[in-house]
């Protein structure tokens, strides 16, 4: 639920920290790259590499800002069953990080598809830390059920144990959100992450603007939020971390 | 090597792990209070608690 836009921000206020962050994008919605300024007609990403039997790893851009991210690309429907299902095998993902050497980078950040297939699998595997973003509404609740109950979940403990939560879209005055916020808060205590991303018109506004929302509208409650969400996760994994 | 359907449960409960399908509410006034209010919400935390219980009494 917004994973895109919790990931661009947060990305760049790693960076402001001083902190080497690569963000690779592996939604297929292909959105995290506009937050990061990079042309809507421009199709190059690592799935439209990997279609063409490119190295993966050579679509990598750095905004102006100077944050690396790898664009996940524009592929048809057809080509897209043809990465998940013939392009990319068993430990494709970890084998291919591994191959590209990014140990330069303190902070890999992957923004997968909430659905599991075999790519967002893999990533979830290889992630040292999993934040999973939620809303404050009764279907999250539904939804968070569900994902503990699937079998793939159930059968792997470790990734229970890596897994944070992050509440976003926030409406600080829904008594509603507040007490949902409150029902999460008693359900996964120790994996809810103390800091909240409010709704707010400037994360809008600042993606209509192909930006973050620490650029568009620094003095904003959200782009505080978070810098205090950045400064958290270092404070708390300063290794390596992956969302 | 067989293992049979719960194997997994009886080794949770062996290595003193609480099962990772489940969660546990901390339960206090003003949290029942917020889950009764909204039937939904209600009807989710219901559901989850039966389907819990079912599944401890299997595993037993």
């Amino acid at each position: 639920m917004g994973s895109s836009t919790v990931i661009a921000n947060l990305a760049r206020n790693l960076h402001e920290l001083d902190q080497d962050v690569l963000v690779i994008d592996l939604k297929s919605n292909n959105l995290l790259r506009l937050h990061f300024n990079m042309d809507w007609c421009n199709p190059n990403g690592w799935a439209l590499n990997v279609i063409n039997d490119q190295p993966w790893f050579n679509a990598g851009f750095k905004c102006e800002f100077g944050i690396s991210f790898m664009p996940f690309g524009r592929i048809t429907y057809e080509n897209k069953q043809c990465l998940f299902n013939e392009k990319i095998e068993n430990n494709w993902l970890s084998n291919q990080l591994s191959m590209a050497n990014f140990s330069d980078k303190k902070w890999i950040i992957l923004n997968v598809e909430s659905e599991l297939n075999n790519l967002s699998i893999q990533a979830l595997n290889y992630a040292d830390k999993i934040i999973r973003v939620i809303e404050p509404q009764a279907t999250c609740l539904g939804q968070f059920y569900d994902s503990i109950q699937s079998n793939y979940l159930s059968n792997n403990p470790s990734l229970h144990d890596k897994c944070l939560y992050l509440i976003n879209k926030m409406m600080p005055l829904s008594e509603l959100d507040h007490e949902m916020s409150l029902v999460f808060k008693s359900l996964i205590p120790n994996q809810l992450i103390p800091v909240k991303i409010h709704f707010d018109e400037n994360i809008k506004e600042a993606f209509a603007q192909k930006t973050t929302v620490n650029i568009y509208a620094p003095n904003s409650g959200t782009a505080k939020q978070f810098r205090t969400l950045a400064t958290w996760l270092m404070l708390h994994f300063s290794h390596k971390g992956a969302a | 090597m067989n293992y049979e359907k719960n194997d997994v449960d009886e080794l949770y409960k062996s290595l003193g792990i609480k099962d990772y399908r489940y969660v546990e509410i901390q339960e206090n006034e003003e949290i029942i209070q917020i889950i009764n209010k909204w039937a939904l919400v209600k009807e989710i935390i219901n559901f989850c608690s039966e389907s819990q219980s079912s599944q401890e009494v299997k595993t037993k």
